[in-house]
């Protein structure tokens, strides 16, 4: 720890840490050894889970986020049969064949031979013990609905809401002090935060079963960022304003909280269920949008379908995020900001 | 000098008595001090985790009155900044002193001079945190009207080390601690206006602790040594509440060895429930109540069974009695 040598930024923990470690435990025993490494990450015996890949960006996801959206040209070719235009040559009269030629062989054409069934089924049965069980294999690991390397800046970039910072808004304090203005508090700068949390909603409705377990991960996501008591999370079945919680003793209804925005995993009532149960409709999302909007408090849906499919009107309403592996916090941020301005 | 720092960093037998009544007697076992030597030798801060009551901070303080280092503590809050712990300008002292100068017709001081130093510009450099950056000639120029800030009580002068304490940083701001990874990782910092602040002491011991109440970005988690604190065996206990209460007594022992026993069912009873287990400062709250009101853990007795309730199991009695 001595200082009189020049600091410089070091990266993470590598394996120079642990040989410079290692170096001054010369006596040390393997457990001792052992010890060291766990205190710096290195679990040599852990089993190493393959980390699913970043998923692509595919070109779909630009399309309900207008600023990025490009139309792209068409790389099909086009049709001989068009109206040729003066400045083109014309098609040719004779198109060439593009048949492939069969190649000369001495192949004999024969059928084959019928099959008998196992001649020794005892082996075919010794083979297959011998196996490896796939229930000692490891899993496959589920990959998250929003990929685990960009869940922490979405979700944070979700619940952001600007508060009053403790930096001086200077331009107005000079503005009211040369328009000679009594200041009643001292002018200061908005910053974002998340330390307020939010209230996460989930629809448990039949219609979205296949993404039921997505949304235990997104529980687990959302409490990872903010902590578990400044997000209580509620569900509902068919009506989002009745959404409500278990705790050890009671059933709490979902009530909107001053200055936490609401986060709700749902497809908005687009989808049918199977069995053709009664569903949210317009009329049940526009009275829990009113019932927040009425403290002032946003309304943050994500929804696995492609947000072009929300129920019209419903979009302008609130912040709709596509809750897919290629969506980024960049993409969240710019869609908060787009609603602020509204 | 590494090697030398390291024989003499524990106290003898690996236990710290204590001296005064703010640091309880500490154990240090073998995890927690291979952690310490692997973060001083590598330079990192070293974090730690653990249920609540297992002795993260106590930790801190136990390491830093033993070594008769700074000891400089920080807890933070949902309201947390880096400015906090580096320094900021105390521009509503700024703005006192403008109106002032309306009157008196001075010119007003440089911003560098309301500056406020945070815990690491103590930490790291105490002289240059009392001028605040200033040179000479700058302090002459600002002449009387400079006010040097107030030195934090724990900053000891002659200490050739310093223990920072970044208490419950899991309470803070999901990205402040990425915020933190420039200043630890170089051990310097920059603020605006006056010369880099950069760490002048012989060895340095940052400690954070977490309740593990959210998740840490891992690119922070990658540049920390971690120390998890296990959860107490009655072994354990008995050793800590010896030491706590200095006692040989046999039928205290006893009394110890009981409560431990206690201690772990009440423990198991509440994962179980998946509730807050009790802690090792929880089970010494309730050695002291028994040892005070003379009575042994017994079910029958109304009073160990209010012991039990408000100092181990902390369950609303409705829930209890279901």
């Amino acid at each position: 720890m001595n200082n009189n040598a020049k600091s410089t930024a070091r990266g993470e923990i590598n394996l120079g840490d642990l040989a410079k470690a290692l170096s001054h435990f010369q006596d040390a025993s393997e457990k001792e050894r052992e010890m060291v490494a766990n205190c710096l990450g290195f679990q040599l015996n852990a089993p190493i889970a393959p980390t699913p890949s970043r998923p692509p960006y595919h070109p779909i996801q630009a399309a309900w986020n207008r600023p990025l959206f490009r139309r792209r040209k068409s790389t099909t070719a086009k049709s001989l049969n068009y109206t040729p235009t003066p400045g083109m040559p014309p098609p040719p009269e004779t198109m060439p064949e593009a048949g492939a030629e069969v190649l000369p062989t001495d192949l004999k054409k024969e059928h084959a031979p019928k099959y008998a069934g196992p001649k020794n089924t005892e082996n075919i049965i010794r083979a297959a013990e011998s196996l490896p069980s796939i229930t000692t294999q490891n899993p496959i690991p589920r990959q998250t609905l929003f990929a685990r390397r960009t869940a922490r800046g979405i979700i944070s970039a979700t619940t952001m809401r600007p508060i009053p910072g403790r930096d001086l808004d200077i331009a107005k304090l000079v503005r009211a002090s040369v328009q000679r203005q009594y200041l009643k508090k001292l002018p200061v700068l908005p910053q974002f935060s998340s330390r307020n949390g939010c209230q996460l909603l989930l629809d448990f409705n039949e219609a979205l079963m296949p993404w039921w377990e997505d949304m235990q991960s997104l529980i687990r996501q959302f409490h990872s960022v903010l902590g578990e008591e400044s997000c209580p999370v509620y569900e509902f079945e068919h009506s989002p304003p009745q959404a409500f919680r278990w705790t050890e003793r009671e059933e709490i209804p979902w009530q909107p909280v001053a200055n936490k925005p609401v986060v709700i995993a749902s497809d908005l009532g687009v989808m049918r269920s199977p069995r053709s149960a009664p569903r949210a409709g317009k009329a049940d999302w526009l009275e829990l949008i009113g019932r927040c909007k009425r403290g002032k408090i946003p309304v943050i849906v994500l929804s696995p379908l492609h947000p072009q499919r929300c129920p019209y009107g419903l979009d302008r309403l609130v912040t709709l995020i596509h809750w897919n592996p290629a969506t980024t916090a960049a993409m969240v941020q710019r869609l908060s900001v787009q609603k602020e301005k509204r | 000098m590494m090697n030398k720092l390291l024989d003499t960093f524990f106290p003898e037998g690996n236990v710290w008595p204590g001296k005064g009544k703010d640091v309880p007697p500490y154990i240090f076992d073998e995890n927690i001090k291979i952690a310490i030597q692997v973060a001083l030798i590598t330079r990192r801060p070293l974090l730690v985790t653990g249920a609540p009551g297992s002795g993260k901070s106590t930790l801190a303080k136990a390491i830093a009155e033993y070594k008769e280092s700074s000891f400089l503590s920080y807890t933070f809050t949902s309201r947390s900044r880096l400015e906090d712990l580096t320094g900021e300008i105390d521009q509503l002292q700024r703005l006192h002193d403008a109106h002032k100068v309306a009157i008196t017709h001075e010119p007003l001081m440089d911003e560098w001079c309301y500056y406020k130093p945070g815990l690491f510009w103590w930490g790291f450099d105490p002289e240059h945190a009392l001028r605040l950056g200033g040179n000479e000639d700058q302090l002459e120029t600002a002449g009387e009207r400079f006010r040097p800030p107030s030195r934090p009580k724990n900053l000891q002068a002659a200490s050739k080390g310093v223990v920072f304490l970044l208490d419950e940083i899991d309470k803070a701001e999901p990205d402040l601690p990425n915020d933190l990874l420039e200043p630890l990782d170089n051990l310097s910092f920059q603020l605006p206006g006056i010369d880099p602040v950069i760490a002048r002491h012989d060895w340095y011991l940052v400690i954070i602790t977490s309740n593990g109440e959210r998740d840490l970005p891992p690119a922070f988690i990658r540049r920390c040594i971690t120390l998890e604190l296990p959860d107490p065996t009655p072994a354990s206990l008995i050793n800590i509440a010896e030491h706590h209460l200095q006692t040989t007594d046999k039928k205290e022992k006893k009394l110890l060895s009981a409560l431990a026993d206690k201690f772990i069912g009440i423990s198991d009873e509440a994962k179980n429930e998946q509730r807050r287990q009790p802690g090792t400062s929880e089970y010494l709250d309730a050695v002291r109540a028994c040892r005070v009101l003379k009575i042994v853990p017994n079910e029958a007795d109304p009073v160990w069974r209010q012991i039990a309730q408000s100092t181990l199991r902390k369950v609303a009695p409705e829930k209890n009695e279901q």
